[in-house]
This record gives structure tokens, sequence and C-alpha cells, in this order.
């Protein structure tokens, strides 16, 4: 029974991370049909701000703060000075980030070198759920994880932004013609998503090794779980929970690469079954 | 001299540079030798056919891990096993990724993404599986090139190396020039029309994307027969980063231009250092970003075009008249049956009947979304049909893919002219000649000839092209790319004939030329023509049936004076209250 507890908050906690990890990726896949393989990197720089700030000494929420400010920062020079150039194919825009996350992997490798930095926990020890112990930090990654990927579905549901967000997913050049800028809705969701990668970067740092191809790990998963939703946002939550489960258990199982392998399994087979909802083209 | 030896001439150069170099740079320039080799096949797949392959460097990798293991364990042939190994799960590894993606019409983007994904995936297969891996260290110590007891000096094993790589970039070369490689490129540019002209567009992706994973699976083995190391690294993502990044700075439309890049930024990779490394990597990284938003096509590209262009002359395609099909056309025509069409809710034919089993023209007219290009798609295996059946020449044709379709005689002409811009009029003539009766083989072994049948010599001939064969097709007017694309429809032979609207954009003169052909072809060629057209005077002027489309459903039939006179049908075109006051 307790080991059943600890194993379900061990899943939530993935599935948390994993879900504000795709929802950054979906928004940009989603919405704006770029697909962004620089958003590992962009969790890299996150993860990174939040080493900076706790080299200076300054408490962890302003970690927090900083990689969310330097993430939305990169994603909307990022949006100006290459997405932006390159709507009109989706191939060149694929290896424009391809390209990007070179340059940022290798920037980091320079500035901090290559070696494990670690960031400390700012919440030592562990509290008790249903009678289980378990690590606090985990526990507010957790909650402040899903909170996140809550508001930014509840803005792009219910908010003007969020209407004008999904107009131009929809269509650009009608909304355009509506009075809806696409540059700038563009420009927002961009540095929208690749400040959530940053988040999601500082909130992980004091439980892994930070290291420049860190972001890789996680956008591994994070690209399954987009893949297995397809181009709507919502379902992330769901294909979240789902693979970070699926993850979870067999490494318990088994052994780590045996998980690696089953979610990519499980995602395939979500993409034959689900055809319509996965990539695929009508045509 | 030749420009397909000129071209490739630093090739053997930098091979007979690393036989003669001493064992530390020789056998650096063979490493980057048979890296350029994986590269220019990353080239084909991705430059040539348009596949965006990410993870490459699986089939690479494979191929590298299948030479180490058979070179250290299967004794004293191992090499060569080895060799075969790589190439052979190299092949299946590629054959299983289109199996998920190729097959499945992923477009090129999730495909790439697919691709990624399993790359990232490789790496830790590799560096977790250590009985056969040997994990994150790899296998060392793997035996030199050796055929049973026939041990080879180190100068003659980069020998071996070396000239492996310039067969097979030779090989690439060569493919990519033949009408297969440039069948291909159409492919990349223009899916429907191939698929019209009964190429069949699956099986020539899947066909090449796992042709490349053979070559890459090969030289993996022949690098790690040559480095005698293997590791996770080769198989991985920064690996399959490295053939991306060489191939788009070489320019991935050629196969010399990511040999040469290779070669290049590899030796810059290697003789450089520490933080010089990292530096290097980062404006290797920099100038990959800067050519994707600047000079997409690459910097070889670039370069050609400073080049002179006598240089680099057309290909002299070699059109010839092809004799009269005799005895007539087989016969049974094509029979509509009920076809129905759903989108959803929406309904976007109903109930279509349509007989085109004598010759003469049909002409199919109905006001805009009634459901005309619809039926063409339909008809000619774009769109699935939800209700019906179709029969061609008698036999049963409802629900084939659009080559099959081509390959049982039906011809189609679209409505947009989709001809290849930047391809010859030959060219585009030739390649519309070999669709219906070559498969990948064929258009390998296949030289820059084709015989023409006398219909398209007529159209040919009509629109005066005949001097300007090797003129690029992209330099048409409008109208002519039009006639071009009706000769291509013609070339493809059939028994058939189906075109929407073929004088959209035309002079009067081109839609005289048009008529003229369409009556030869009826007359002389008994075809049996489908034409989707709006203007009216070409209808009276053409027409031995019409068929009015609304609303998806068949609304009258019959000839054009009946039609004429039909109120219902006007009433439709010009509105009710508008029939009613004239």
């Amino acid at each position: 029974m307790d080991q059943t507890i600890a194993l379900t908050l061990g899943v939530l906690s993935s599935a948390a991370v994993l879900a504000l990890t795709a929802v950054g990726l979906s928004l940009s896949f989603g919405l704006m049909r770029i697909i962004n393989l620089a958003h590992g990197e962009f969790l890299t720089i996150g993860a990174y701000g939040s080493v900076v700030t706790a080299d200076h000494g300054l408490p962890w929420a302003v970690g927090l703060a900083a990689a969310a400010a330097v993430g939305l920062g990169v994603g909307a020079l990022t949006e100006v000075l290459l997405i932006r150039r390159l709507y009109r194919s989706p191939e060149l825009s694929i290896l424009a980030t391809f390209g990007l996350s070179i340059v940022v992997r290798q920037l980091i490798q320079l500035g901090f070198g290559k070696d494990y930095r670690m960031v400390a926990n700012p919440l030592p020890g562990a509290t008790k759920v249903l009678g289980v112990p378990f690590p606090t930090y985990q526990l507010l990654l957790t909650g402040f994880a899903l909170a996140i990927v809550v508001s930014v579905l509840a803005v792009l549901r219910f908010t003007s932004l969020g209407l004008r967000v999904r107009a131009v997913a929809g269509d650009a050049a009608l909304s355009e013609t509506l009075g809806v800028r696409c540059t700038r809705v563009n420009l927002v969701v961009f540095a929208t998503s690749a400040g959530l990668a940053a988040i999601a970067g500082a909130l992980v740092a004091p439980v892994t090794n930070v290291q420049p191809d860190m972001g890789l790990d996680y956008v591994f998963t994070a690209f399954l779980v987009v893949i297995v939703a397809g181009r709507r946002v919502a379902p992330v939550l769901i294909a979240a929970l789902g693979l970070a489960a699926v993850q979870n258990l067999t490494t318990f199982w088994t052994d780590p690469l045996l998980a690696r392998l089953a979610v990519l399994l499980l995602a395939f087979l979500a993409v034959q079954v689900r055809p319509s909802a996965s990539l695929r083209v009508a045509s | 001299m030749n420009p397909f030896v000129r071209k490739l001439l630093p090739v053997p150069l930098a091979a007979a540079a690393a036989v003669l170099a001493g064992p530390w740079a020789g056998g650096l320039l063979a490493q980057f030798l048979v890296l350029g080799t994986v590269t220019a096949a990353l080239a084909l797949t991705w430059g040539i056919a348009g596949i965006l392959n990410l993870g490459h460097s699986v089939t690479f990798g494979v191929g590298a891990y299948a030479g180490a293991w058979f070179g250290l364990h299967a004794g004293a042939y191992g090499s060569l096993a080895g060799l075969g190994a790589g190439a052979l799960l190299g092949g299946v590894m590629a054959r299983l990724i289109a199996a998920v993606g190729l097959r499945r019409r992923l477009d090129a983007v999730s495909f790439a993404l697919v691709t990624f994904v399993v790359a990232l995936a490789a790496e830790q297969v590799a560096g977790r599986w250590t009985g056969v891996t040997g994990g994150f260290n790899g296998l060392t110590d793997i035996p030199r090139f050796h055929i049973g007891a026939l041990s080879f000096t180190p100068t003659a094993a980069r020998g071996v190396t070396a000239g492996l790589a310039v067969l097979v970039i030779v090989l690439l070369a060569s493919l990519a020039r033949r009408p297969y490689g440039v069948a291909l490129a159409a492919v990349r540019n223009n899916e429907r029309r191939m698929a019209a002209l009964g190429y069949d567009v699956g099986a020539a992706k899947t066909g090449v994307f796992t042709l490349t994973g053979v070559v890459a699976g090969l030289m993996g083995a022949v690098y790690v027969l040559q480095v005698q190391f293997v590791s996770p690294s080769l198989i991985g993502l920064v690996m399959g980063t490295n053939f991306v990044v060489w191939a788009m700075l070489g320019s991935r439309r050629t196969i010399w231009g990511p040999v040469l890049a290779t070669l290049v930024v590899s030796a810059g990779a290697n003789l450089l250092a520490d933080t010089a490394l990292d530096s290097w990597l980062l404006v290797t990284g920099a100038a990959f970003v800067a050519a994707v938003v600047l000079v997409p096509d690459g910097v070889a590209v670039v370069v050609r075009r400073r080049l002179p262009a006598r240089w680099f002359p057309p290909r002299q395609v070699k059109l010839g008249a092809a004799a009269p099909s005799t005895g007539g056309r087989a016969g049974g025509g094509l029979v509509v049956r009920s076809i129905g069409c759903r989108f959803g809710p929406f309904t976007a034919l109903r109930g279509v009947d349509l007989d085109l089993t004598e010759p003469g023209v049909h002409c199919l007219i109905g006001p805009n979304g009634a459901g005309k290009s619809t039926l063409l798609d339909v008809l000619t295996g774009f769109t699935p049909a939800t209700d019906g059946a179709w029969r061609l020449d008698g036999q049963d044709v409802t629900g084939r893919p659009p080559w099959e379709l081509t390959r049982s005689g039906l011809g189609r002409k679209f409505q947009a002219p989709s001809v290849a811009g930047s391809l010859t009029l030959a060219e585009n003539l030739a390649l519309a000649r070999w669709g219906r009766t070559h498969g990948a083989l064929a258009l390998v072994r296949q030289r820059w000839t084709a015989d023409l049948p006398p219909e398209a010599w007529f159209v040919l001939d009509a629109a005066g092209f005949a001097d300007r064969m090797d003129t690029p097709a992209g330099s048409l007017s409008h109208g002519e790319q039009q006639l071009l694309e009706l000769a291509m429809t013609l070339t493809a032979g059939c028994d058939v004939l189906l075109l929407d609207e073929p004088t959209a954009g035309m002079t009067r003169s081109e839609t005289e030329q048009v008529a003229e052909v369409l009556r030869g072809l009826v007359h002389d060629h008994g075809l049996p023509v489908l034409v989707v057209e709006h203007d009216m005077a070409f209808i009276r002027s053409v027409a031995d049936r019409v068929t009015v489309l609304r609303g998806g459903e068949v609304m009258a039939s019959g000839t054009v004076a009946e039609i004429e006179s039909n109120s219902e049908v006007s009433a439709v075109y010009v509105g009710r209250a508008a029939g009613g006051r004239s």
C-alpha cells in the first residue's frame, strides 16, 4: 500500500514536469506549426539561470523568476530573428531550431564547462502524504508545474488573448483580416513556450544534474507526448500522465532503458490507433 | 572535361592523398571520406527525394556496431561478414523507420520528428545494452580489414577504405543524375503530379530511404574497420546532427557538395582542440543557422551560380516518335456508378453516374462547389469515395491508388499546371513517358531517350515547342504550361482522358489549339475525354455531350442544345429571378 502511494506520487510528479515541458512544445507546434527542436535547450537555459542566481546566493524564488524572464527573452529573440522568417517553410524552421539547439548547447559549454552543476534543494526533507514520506520539494514541484499547465490551458480557453491565439492557429490569414495581429500573437506564443521550458528547467534544477545537454533527456519524452496528443494543447495533460506512468512503472519493475523503449512503443501505438489525433495529414 | 568528372574530381584526389599521406593524416582523411559518403547518401534521400532524416546516424551506427561485433567475434572472415551485416542491418533499420513514417503518410516534418526521436532512443540503447555494444565505453581493438589469412598493411587498409568511399560516392552521384534521381526530385517537387503520371510515390520514397540506409550501414562498418573503435556517439543525435549540418552547408541538392563540406568541417574539428574545438563547433552551428535563413540551397549551389553557365550545359534528352498504338483502344471505357463522397457531415458527391464509353468529348459543367474537381479527384484515386464503384475497360478499379489507376489507363490533367519548372520540357516529357512502365530499377538503367506517342507530338507541334525542348518548363507562359501538361498526360498514355479546366488562363488562339487537339484525339485516336469547363463557347465547339453537376448530384445530361434549352440549368447559372426578367 505504502509502495503504491509512493509510486503514484512519483508518477504524478514526473507527469507534471513532463506536461510543463510538453505544453510549451505543444503551443509552438499545435498553434504555429513550428516543431521547435531547441525546446530542450530553452529548458537547459532555465536550469543554468537558477545555477547562476544560486551562485550569487539569491533565493530559489528569484532564480525561478530570473529563469522565466531569460526564457521569455530568448524565446522572443528567436522568434524575431529566426522563426518569423521561416513560417513559409516548415522544413527550414525545423532546421533552424535544430541549428539553434547546437549553438545554445555549444555556448553553454563554452560559458559553464561540460561538468555537472548542482543547485541546492530549497526545501530539503520529507513530508508525509497519507502516512508515506515524500520529498517536500517534489510535492511543491508537482503542484507548481500542474498549476502552470492548468493556467496556460485556462488562458487559452477563457481569455480574449486565448481566443486570438486559437483564431490565428485555425486560420492565420482570416484572423489577420479580422484585425488580429498575427505577428504579435506568434511572438507571444513562441516567447511563452520558451518561458515555460525555462521555468521547467529551473524547477527541476535542484533535483537533477545541470549540464549542457540535459535538455535532450526531457525533450525526448516531451516530443512523444506531443506526438500522442497531436496538434491540440488540452490532451497534453492526459498524454503526459499516461507516458509518465508507463515510464516510471517500467523503470521500477525493470530498468530505465526498457522504460525508454516502452514509452517509445506506447507513443507509436497511440499514433497507429488514433491517427486522426496525431500528426498525420489528410493527403 | 566532362562536367560530371570535373565535379567529382576532388574525391579521388582526396582518396589518393589518404593512401599516400602518413598513417595519422591519411587515416583521418580516409575516415572523413567515409563520413562524406554517408552525408552524400543523406543528400540523396533529403536533398533529392525531400525526406528530411535527422536520424541518419541510426543506420550508420547500426552498421558500425555490426561491423565491430562481427570483426571481433566472426574470426577470419569477420571483416567481410561485418560489411555484409552492416549493409543488411542498415537497410532493415531504414525499412522499419520508413514503415512507421513513410507508409503512414506522415508529412515531411512529422517524419523528421520521428527520425529525431529514433536517434535519441538509439543512443540510449547503444549506451545501455552493454552485452552487445560495450555500453558507454563502446568496443575497442577491432581488427583491421582482412580477408581470411590475408592481412592488409595499414596503408593497404586505408586504400580499401578510401577506394570503397570513392566507389560509393560515384555510384550515388550517378544515381542522382540518372532518370531515377531526377524522378525522385520530381516527386519531391510535386507528389500528386508524379502519382498521376503512374509513379508509385510511396514505394519510391521507401525505396530510396532503404537504399540510403544500406549505404549508411555499409559505410558504418567500413568506418569502424578504419578507426577500430565504436561508441554510442556514432549512433546518436549528435552524429545525426553532423550529417544534416554537412549536407546543408554543402548544398543538399548535390552529391559532391556535401562530401566536400564533410571533409572541410571534419578537418577543422579534428585539427583544433579544447576551447578552439568548442568554438569551431559553435561557428559551424551558427553557419548552419545562417545558411538555413540566408542560403537555404547551400553554399555549393551559390558558388555554382557564379561559375560560367557553359560548364553546366542542360541535359541532352533524345525524344523520338513511338509507333502509333495499333488496333485501337482496349475498349470498354470508363463506367461510373453512384459515386458518393462525404467529408464528415458535408456531402460533396451523391449518386453520380457517368459513362465515358464512346470516343467523344464529354463536358462536365456546374457552378463553383458543385463537386466537379472532387469527382475527378475521386475517380483518379486522390480522394477516397465513400460510395459507389467505377470500371475501366471492363475492370473494377474502385478505390485503387492514383498510380495504379494511371497504369490501368486513366489519364488526368490537373487544373493548375503542375509541370516541374526546374526541368526542361524534354525532361518533363521523358518522366511522363516512364511513369506507367518503369519501376525503380528500370529508371536506374534507363538512358535519357524517350519515344513519345503521336498524339503527344501533335500537341507539342501545335504549341510550337519543337525548338524549345531544352529550356526549363518554368519559363513557359501559363497557357503553354497547360499545353505541356496535356502533352505529358498523353505521353503517359491513356484509354480515357480526364481534363480539369484545360483552357484556364489561355489566350483565344491557345484555346483554339486545345479544341483542335481534343477533336483530333477523339477522331484519330478514339479517346473518350471528360472535360471540366466553364467557357461555354469552347464547350459548344467541342462537346458531344454535357453533364451538369449541382450540389454533388447530376442535375441534367444531354447534348449541348438540350442542356442550353434546359430551363432548370439556366436557372442554376443565371439565377431564377434574373431568368424570369430576361
